[in-house]
């Protein structure tokens, strides 16, 4: 079966962006841009693990928006994002999110762990433990610390089961922890 | 040894990841103006734009002795027609008529138009994406038959070399393509052979 899903996947993308949203009135930039930009940017750095990519990923967000005329709101940046993300990844035919079933270990609660570790920021300890995640990993893990989402949050913008996420998020723990005690002992 | 919460510890780490003060100007340009701010490149790179140009230009000189005939781009360009058919990429836009597609793809430098044989073959638009042919931004046109087979054409204008592509039918790669030009445009059709 023939099947186009909903989804843009590039095509003349750069012809597109030099003659795309030309008008002359200059419209209002919306409040609290600056904060929504820098939240956008960290979730897309979430994804891509990558200063410039991160960076490529929002103004693409930002020009799909504009495009589309929709309000400038966090969870629709979001899911742009993540959109544009997939589609890159599409077309360059790597592999990304991993199918994830529930998995038997018993998830815990999203905000529940506190557990701590030496300060592992400072040499850069978090960031190689971070790249060694999974993309769904580092997303999940950064949706719910740093933005403060729900798994229910995290459920609907990802697609997946609530029960998955909770899974998902207790394992990327786990295995977080394990990295950087590893990686301690390696120091 | 000095410990702390790990969530507070990547709270930390993302929070120190910011975009530069130019890509926010840039952003915030962009959505003021609704026109997309080029990026200021590294000066490494306009050196290397600048070599690169000039090797071009001394290919395309050298290539310009070396025209493809007609033929050979008509060929070229049914090629990647069938190509482009094949790989169903996604579309952009879903549409239920061709005026919409109209309105609302206005990155292009035409505008879109339905051909005769569209009405008379009683096809139905699905929706359409930008794309390349020959080179040339074109649009992507999906339409269905009447049996509910997928047929993609493709519109571009008959700038430069287009200008001098031959109407003709071909068939690649178990796709039958036939270009033709009309309403001051370029049409290239593909559909499943039967």
């Amino acid at each position: 079966m023939f099947v186009f899903p909903g989804v843009w996947a590039g095509g003349n993308e750069s012809a597109m962006r030099m003659r795309a949203f030309e008008t002359s009135a200059e419209r209002a930039v919306p409040q609290g841009i600056d904060t929504l930009l820098d939240s956008g940017y960290r979730y897309a750095f979430s994804l891509a693990h990558d200063a410039a990519e991160a960076e490529d990923l929002l103004q693409d967000a930002c020009l799909s928006i504009l495009g589309s005329g929709a309000k400038w709101e966090r969870s629709y940046l979001f899911a742009t994002i993540r959109n544009r993300f997939i589609d890159r990844y599409r077309r360059n035919r790597k592999i990304l999110f991993l199918s994830l079933e529930a998995g038997d270990d018993a998830p815990g609660d999203v905000t529940d762990e506190h557990w701590e570790t030496a300060d592992v920021l400072l040499n850069g300890q978090l960031d190689r433990a971070l790249v060694s995640l999974r993309v769904e990993e580092r997303e999940t893990l950064f949706l719910a610390v740093v933005e403060g989402y729900t798994a229910e949050e995290i459920a609907e913008l990802t697609s997946r089961p609530r029960g998955t996420i909770l899974s998902l998020l207790h394992r990327t723990k786990a295995k977080l922890r394990d990295l950087l005690g590893r990686d301690r002992k390696v120091l | 040894m000095n410990t702390r919460k790990i969530d507070d510890q990547i709270r930390d780490y993302y929070g120190a990841q910011k975009p530069s003060s130019e890509t926010i100007e840039r952003l915030k340009q962009t959505i003021r103006t609704g026109t997309p701010a080029r990026r200021s490149r590294p000066a490494w790179i306009a050196v290397a734009a600048v070599a690169a140009l000039a090797v071009l230009s001394f290919v395309w000189t050298a290539a310009r002795h070396r025209l493809p005939s007609p033929h050979q781009l008509a060929a070229s360009v049914a090629q990647q027609a069938a190509l482009g058919h094949n790989e169903k990429q996604e579309l952009e836009f879903h549409v239920t008529d061709s005026s919409e597609l109209q309105r609302k793809m206005k990155s292009l430098d035409f505008t879109p138009v339905e051909p005769v044989m569209i009405r008379h073959m009683n096809m139905r638009i699905v929706g359409a994406r930008y794309a390349t042919l020959g080179g040339e931004m074109a649009v992507q046109i999906v339409y269905l038959d009447a049996n509910g087979v997928p047929c993609t054409l493709y519109e571009m204008r008959p700038v430069d070399r287009l200008a001098r592509l031959p109407d003709g039918e071909h068939q690649i790669d178990g796709v039958h393509v036939r270009v033709w030009k009309e309403k001051g445009l370029v049409m290239v059709l593909t559909r499943p052979m039967a």
